[in-house]
Formats: structure tokens, sequence, C-alpha cells
């Protein structure tokens, strides 16, 4: 739900490569006369001294990335945040892991269908799907040297369990493990076993989830005291374990940076040092890499994209991943309560608008509650084209023939939820209904939303376990505190339910395309679009890859 | 009794009339900070937004909203989480930032400084083009000078410093490859020096890290000057309308007569000119800790404003409330050091 802001100035014109060149005709240019122009050439010349040591380095090795910001938080146990996601990538390791496999645009995705193993080699699941037996790998060493054994996992599962947080919620909201003990064994130096009280399909894929990494407890330990028995301020500002980074630099607001650790089990990292530098403004992390400044930019509007493409020495990475981005409608407030209200806006919708002139065609329509990339997935059911016609014809259907007045909100500083809702406002007005636009800081815009006092407002979220039953449940139980559309559908919440508990794999996929199919037909949102995953970066780095999280993983890359 | 309260009159009369001036103001300091605390621990939390449901996001179960709200203190009473704070601030914890992890008082002591030496720099050589424009279209009325300085003050109000910024960063990193890349206070490749000051310019030098002095300075190049680009245009036109009077007035016309060069009559001229000047300077350096936050923005400067910017967004109420008492701190420090400055300039004042 995190979303970064994407703070933009019409700055992005391409600029020729000629930094030096331009140097050495300053230096021989006579200096301006006037105090102004002295004062600017002073100013200048001890620029040029400055930077021209900096680029003397042989960067091979180090990687420097403009992101939008720094994370919030080290420790995984943090609420996720997109930028939390990538340092838990890089820095943690976890007991599973999917197969890569190579897309036929040359990045490398995870396998969803093939599971391997991390820091467990081996694993085993009991028949009756209740319990699974991690078989750790024997050598694994963190940066610090220290090794990973039953202990090590004991003790960060302890620690999760007790921080209340994420580990917290994946074991008590999905494995519905009530107690510590009975769940979490250590059968011997190397053998580990969590048994759950009902039978999960999901019991092999939420240990690949990036929140659930093993921490080096020999470090962490260190750092305990009485007022903080488990190092939650320490582990806020200090990374120990076993993942291919460690971070040596974590200044908030300004830079990251990660360390090769060269313990890593798979080999050390080819890039040894990466820089995180806090950016905020997109349009100078496109400046940044357009100049080679740096290595790769984070986050940037379509629009800048769409230029980058075109640039010589830059290469733009896009993938079609789990984000979805709507408009909910509180399902639960008139005229919203009425489903033919629910699709007659999304009749209205102008999609190949917004996908022109926002998106500048790198997104797709969202056809589905469940992500286009996650197994299960169909787009059969989507039959909202832009039609103005019916719209009126359902609105008067459900008494509104002259429309009605609503509300809209979207967060202060995204530009692309602004430039969508004009268009909103406008496509809706031709049927009638009037929509004021309300402009809303995050955290005011979350906490209205969650009181179910807006009609309606963006939302674009993603589900990081590729499973349908999981991502439905999120959004569209209606028991689920995070279907703040307040979508009630018995048969649906039902269908999820079993889904989520069934270990009969063809029969979840059926029930899913039901879920999908009752969802469409309900539309408790406005469905928009799929914004992607795009990553810029300089021609020189290969080997980029995406993982469900949206998190770059700098393990994977390499510079030539 | 009251023979004491006489003597320690005596006393107080016998300290020097500026030190009486800065030791009573140093002791209205501690009221009006409680004062300013108080106020925006209220003001603070009446904002809307809650933190802990913007956090948790796709976690968020009553349990974890519940955990979370506890860990920030937020289930206790207003009045429980206001003496909880002023109890810690007096041992110098102001709690800990909830988008940053760090203490606010770490944060702050690291973005304080950035913003400091950037607005500092930025006054300097705002006074440095404003007093010099001024004088030189004063004295050389109708000179270029003078219609260039009218064209100046009139754009210099109209436009905005996030565009002057861009523009610069657009020419010099850009265009003409001057400017170094517009992230941060230092290159990334030089390490920061160890900090004594907080200024990188400074410490630099403290340091002999010859390296990191121009690396600094280099990053400050663009910022600074967008800055004094944006501002010195007030103080320019404030600086001649008050020199022009004087200098136009009956004892500037006495000292000519008198035979005085005319380097020191401009002297005279401007010493004459100097509260209202100082006024304004105070002025702008305390607008600046907070409005400089777009300028800080685009050249990643990692400053206060951002940081002010970004906990407001976030309803990260330890940040807000750590920014807020820094900035009161410091406009009343500015505001002190105006008057005594006001009244050294101008010895008929008496404060």
């Amino acid at each position: 739900m995190q979303t970064f802001p994407h703070t933009s100035s019409g700055m992005t014109r391409r600029l020729p490569d000629g930094i030096g060149a331009a140097r050495s005709l300053w230096l021989r240019k006579a200096p301006l006369k006037g105090i102004f122009a002295g004062l600017v050439g002073a100013f200048m010349a001890t620029t040029v001294l400055g930077t021209v040591g900096a680029f003397a380095q042989d960067a091979k090795t180090t990687l420097v990335v403009a992101a939008p910001r720094t994370p919030e938080s080290l420790d995984q146990e943090y609420p996720p945040t997109e930028a939390g996601h990538e340092v838990r990538r890089n820095v943690f390791e976890r007991l599973l892991t999917y197969k890569q496999k190579k897309g036929d645009d040359g990045i490398f995705y995870e396998d969803f269908d093939t599971i391997d193993g991390a820091l467990a080699e081996t694993w085993e699941v009991s028949d009756d799907r209740k319990s699974i037996t991690f078989h750790l790998r024997k050598g694994v060493k963190s940066a610090l040297g220290n090794e990973l054994n039953a202990d090590t996992v004991m003790w960060s599962f302890l620690r999760g369990w007790n921080m209340k947080s994420n580990f917290h919620w994946y074991m008590t909201q999905i494995f519905k493990i009530e107690d510590f003990d009975t769940a979490f064994q250590k059968v011997d130096d190397y053998t580990v076993k969590v048994t759950l009280p009902n039978a999960s399909p999901l019991i092999e894929r939420i240990w690949i989830n990036s929140d659930l990494g093993i921490l080096d407890s020999v470090e962490v330990k260190k750092h305990l005291t009485d007022a903080d028995p488990w190092a939650a301020s320490w582990l806020a500002t200090n990374t120990a374990a076993f993942g291919p980074y460690f971070i040596s630099k974590y200044k908030p607001g300004q830079e990251v940076v990660y360390d090769a650790n060269p313990n890593y089990f798979r080999g050390e990292p080819k890039l040894k040092r990466v820089i995180l530098r806090e950016m905020p403004t997109s349009a100078n992390r496109v400046a940044a890499i357009q100049a080679g400044s740096v290595d790769v930019a984070e986050y940037l509007l379509p629009r800048e994209l769409a230029l980058l493409e075109k640039a010589p020495g830059v290469e733009v990475h896009k993938v079609f991943g789990n984000f979805i981005h709507r408009v909910e409608m509180n399902n639960a407030m008139p005229p919203f309560d009425n489903v033919k209200v629910r699709q007659a806006l999304n009749y209205l919708v102008p999609r190949d608008e917004i996908l022109k002139s926002v998106y500048f065609n790198t997104a797709r329509f969202t056809k589905s509650p469940i992500s286009e990339i996650y197994p299960g997935f169909t787009d059969e059911f989507f039959a909202y084209s832009n039609d103005p016609a019916k719209a009126k014809a359902l609105l008067a259907e459900a008494g509104f023939p002259e429309g009605f007045k609503t509300q809209l909100a979207y967060r202060t500083g995204d530009q692309l939820e602004e430039e969508m809702a004009v268009i909103l406002k406008s496509a809706f007005a031709k049927a009638g209904v009037d929509v004021e636009l309300l402009k809303l800081p995050a955290s005011t815009l979350v906490e209205r939303y969650t009181k179910g006092e807006v009609p309606m407002y963006f939302f674009r979220d993603m589900a990081i376990v590729p499973d349908a039953a999981y991502v439905a449940n999120l959004w569209l139980n209606s028991a689920s505190a995070i279907n703040y559309s307040k979508f009630k559908s018995d048969e649906v919440d039902q269908l999820i339910d079993s889904g989520l508990k069934s270990t009969d794999e063809p029969k979840r996929l059926v029930d899913m395309k039901r879920v999908q199919q009752i969802t469409m037909e309900q539309a408790p949102w406005v469905f928009l679009m799929n914004p992607g995953y795009q990553l810029a970066t300089r021609a020189n780095v290969k080997g980029y890859s995406w993982y469900t999280p949206n998190g770059n993983a700098f393990f994977d890359l390499s510079k030539e | 009794m009251t023979v004491a309260v006489a003597n320690l009159g005596v006393y107080w009369r016998a300290i020097p009339r500026p030190l009486r001036i800065i030791t009573s103001r140093l002791l209205m300091l501690v009221p009006q900070m409680f004062g300013v605390m108080m106020v925006t621990f209220l003001l603070v939390r009446m904002l809307p937004g809650d933190p802990a449901l913007l956090l948790l996001g796709n976690m968020a179960t009553p349990d974890t909203i519940a955990a979370f709200r506890e860990k920030l203190g937020l289930n206790l009473s207003l009045w429980e989480q206001f003496v909880h704070y002023v109890g810690n601030a007096l041992h110098g914890d102001l709690g800990v930032s909830i988008f940053t992890s760090n203490p606010v008082v770490t944060d702050l002591l690291e973005r304080a400084p950035a913003t400091l030496e950037l607005i500092t720099y930025a006054m300097l050589l705002t006074i440095l083009i404003g007093v010099t424009l001024a004088i030189i279209s004063v004295v050389r009325a109708g000179g270029v000078v003078d219609i260039g300085s009218r064209v100046y003050g009139l754009a210099a109000g109209a436009i905005p410093d996030f565009w002057v910024g861009l523009l610069l960063i657009y020419f010099f990193f850009y265009i003409l490859g001057w400017a170094p890349a517009p992230f941060g206070r230092i290159d990334t490749f030089v390490s920061p020096p160890d900090t004594v000051t907080g200024f990188y310019t400074i410490d630099s030098l403290i340091a002999g890290d010859l390296n990191a002095f121009v690396s600094s300075l280099g990053r400050l190049t663009l910022p600074v000057l967008t800055l004094a680009i944006v501002n010195a245009g007030a103080l320019m036109k404030m600086t001649k309308t008050t020199f022009a009077d004087i200098y136009r007035s009956d004892f500037i016309r006495h000292a000519r007569a008198s035979g005085l060069s005319e380097g020191t009559i401009r002297r005279i001229a401007l010493r004459n000119s100097l509260p209202p000047i100082i006024t304004l300077v105070g002025f702008m350096f305390g607008f600046l800790l907070g409005a400089a936050v777009l300028v800080e923005t685009i050249f990643a400067w990692g400053g206060l404003g951002q940081y002010a910017v970004q906990s407001v967004v976030n309803s990260d109420y330890p940040a807000l409330q750590g920014f807020v008492l820094v900035a009161a701190a410091f406009i009343l420090i500015v505001y002190t050091v105006v008057d005594i400055l006001y009244e050294l300039a101008d010895p008929r004042i008496r404060v």
C-alpha cells in the first residue's frame, strides 16, 4: 500500500554525454566580468576540481542506485514497504526460494511452480500437509562469520513470534498457529520442524517471503538489553543475517551502503558495494542516470521512462508484475451499495486514454482482482469497455437517471493518481456523476478510508505471495481487516476460506476462477491499471531480475 | 532581605548592558521553549492521520494495530503522553522517528547542520549580492547595474526557487557539465569529514581533507546560488530604498560639503542603513530554515525541511515535534542575535 511519491518536474530533455568536453571548454574560457559572474566562476572552478577525483575510482564493482527514499527501518519486523522489501531481499536469506527462469524479455523471474532450497538444503512436507521439516545447509556463514544452525533458526522464529509483527502475522493469520512451543521444534543441530494445527496449501510458499529471513542470532544476542529483549532498536539500524549483503552505513534520508557478504552461500556477490542514494525528485533521478552519475534509477514516472527508452547508454527494464491500481468504492455506502452503480462507473472509464496519456503504454488494464502474473489468474470475466450509454442505462435502473454527487480521494504528491483523478472526473460527468476530488496526505487518506469516510479512493497494492487464494483473502474476504471497500459476498468468503485450507490444488484453481467471476460481476472497485514495475539502468548493468516484493536484487546484477 | 535584593540589583546593573540583555533573553528562552513544546505537542496530536494504519498496510489486523500503537505510546491518554514526552525530552530523548527508525535527536543532529550550512552560505551570498547591487545602483543611478537590478528585483520576487534550482541543474549539470550531480552534500565516493561543527566545508578544513572540502563546496554551489538568486531580490530592493534615502539625506550632504572622500561617505551611509537590513536578514534566515525545503528536495540535501515535510505526510509525531522544537530554538536565537546586533548598529536604541 505504501507508494513512493512520484514527485516530478518537467525537465527530462536528453543531454549530450559531453561532461569532460564541457569542462575543458570552461577552463579555456576567460572568466566573465562582473561580481555575479565572478562568484559563479569561483564556485564552479572548485566544483570542477571536486568531481574529477570522484570518477577516477574503478566502478566496476560498485553500483550507485538513485532511490526516491531510503528504507524506513532495516528490521524485517517493520511493516512492509517497498524500500524495506529491498533491504530484506538483499540482506536476509530465507529457508526456501523459487527457482529462477529467464523470461522471453531476458529478465530473470521466479518460477512459481518450482520451489528450491535456500538456507534449507532440503525439506519435507508431511502427507497431511500439517508439518514441514527443514534440513539446514551446513557451513553457511553470515557476513560476521557466524554459522547457521538450528539454534539460529529457532531464535529467529522466537524473536519473530514475540515481536508480534510480520512473522507473527503469517504464523497466526495464514497458518493459524496458536502456541509457539507446539509449533516450532528443533529436531537436531541442523533440523527444524514446524507443525501447523491444520493442513495448509501454503505450507511451503510462505517460507519464501522476504519478511521471513533468518537472523545471525549470535551477533543479535550481543545487543539485547533488559528494556529491549529482542534487539528491536539495534536491528532497526543494523543488520546481521545470512544474505548476500550487509549494511555498513545507514543514514536515513541520505544514503544506505550495502557491502558484500564474502561468506554468502551462493558465492560472493559480483558487486562488492552498492550505494543507495536518496533523490526524492524523480526528474533528478532521470538526470543522474542520463549523465552516468548513477547506475540505477528506481521508481520513475511513465513519461520519464518513455524518454529514457530512447536515450543512449540507458536501458529500461519493464515487468508487468503484481501491482493492482484501482479506485475502491465504499460498497457499504449509498449509492455504491448498489451493484449497478458500481458496474456503471466501470463502464465509464476511458482506459485507453489513461493508458496512453498517463502511463505512456507502460501499463496494462487490470482485468481481475488477482495479479496477472500469478497462477490462477484469468481475464475472461472482464467486460468493462468504455460504454457511457450502457453506464447511463445501468444508473437509470439503479434509480439515478440524473447521476449523483460523490467524492474521490487521492494522495498528495502522487502525480499519476492526480492525472487519473482528473480524467475520471470528466469521464464520470458524462453520466451525470459529479465527482469532487479530495487531495489528502497519505496518513490522512488511509485513516479516512479505514474508517469508511470516503466514498471512493485510489488504492495501489500488491500481495507478495503468488497464490490466488492468498491475494483474494487480503482484499475480498469480508473478514479481512484491509478489505476497506467493504465488499461482501458470502460465496466469495466461503470459497476463499476453503481455498486457504484445501490442499486439492485443481479444485482451488476452479474455486479461484469463480471468485474472479463473482468479483468482476459485483465490481467492488473501479478496475484501472496494472502499472507494472520498471527499472532504468545504465546499459552496462546486466542480469536484471524481478521478485514479487518489487525490490531489486543486487546479487543478480553485475557491471560490464 | 530587601538589602539582598538591592544588592542583586547593584550586581545586575554592574554587568555591561549587552551582557544583561543576552542573559535576560537566555532566561526567557526556557519558558518560551516549554510553551512551544506544549502547543506543538497538542497541535500535532490534533492533526488528522494515523501512522499505525498507514504503515501496517497488508498486515493490519486489530492485534497488530494495537501492538503498534502501544509501541508508539499512542494508547495512553494525551496528558500521559505529554508528561512522558517532557520527561524524556529533559533527558535529551525526543523519541524514535517512525520513518527512519533513528532517535529523533540523531536525525536532527545530522540534518540541522546540513540545512544550516546551506542557508548560512545562502544568506552570506544573498547579503553580498543584495547589498552590493543596491549600493552600486544608488551610487551610479541610471547606470547599467541600476537598470539591470530593477529588472532583477521584479523577476526575483516572481520566480519560484524550485524552478530556478531545476534551471541551474539543467544548464550547469546537464548541458555544460560544470556542476556535480545534484544529490547530497558530498560526492558519493568521498567520505564526509569527522563531525566537529557539522558543516562539511569547515570540518573538512579542520581534518585537512582538501578533497572533501572541494567536493562539499562544489555540492553547495547550485543550491546556495538558487536560494541567493531568489532571496537577494527582496533584500536588494529594501536596501536600495533605505540606502537611497540616507545617501541623499542632509547629514551626508554635510559630510560631502566637509570634503570627506566618497568611500567614507558610502561607508557612513551604509552604517546608517544597517538596522532595517539586519532585521530583514534575521527574518529571512529564520524563514529559510523551513522555506528551503523545495531546494533541499531537488538537491536531495537530506536537510531539516525535507524531514519536516516527510514527517507531516507520514504523521511521524516524534519527528515533527523534534523539528518544531529545533526550529523554534533556532528562530529565538536568530531573533536574539538580531536584537543585539541592532543595538550595536544603532546606539540610540535602548532595549
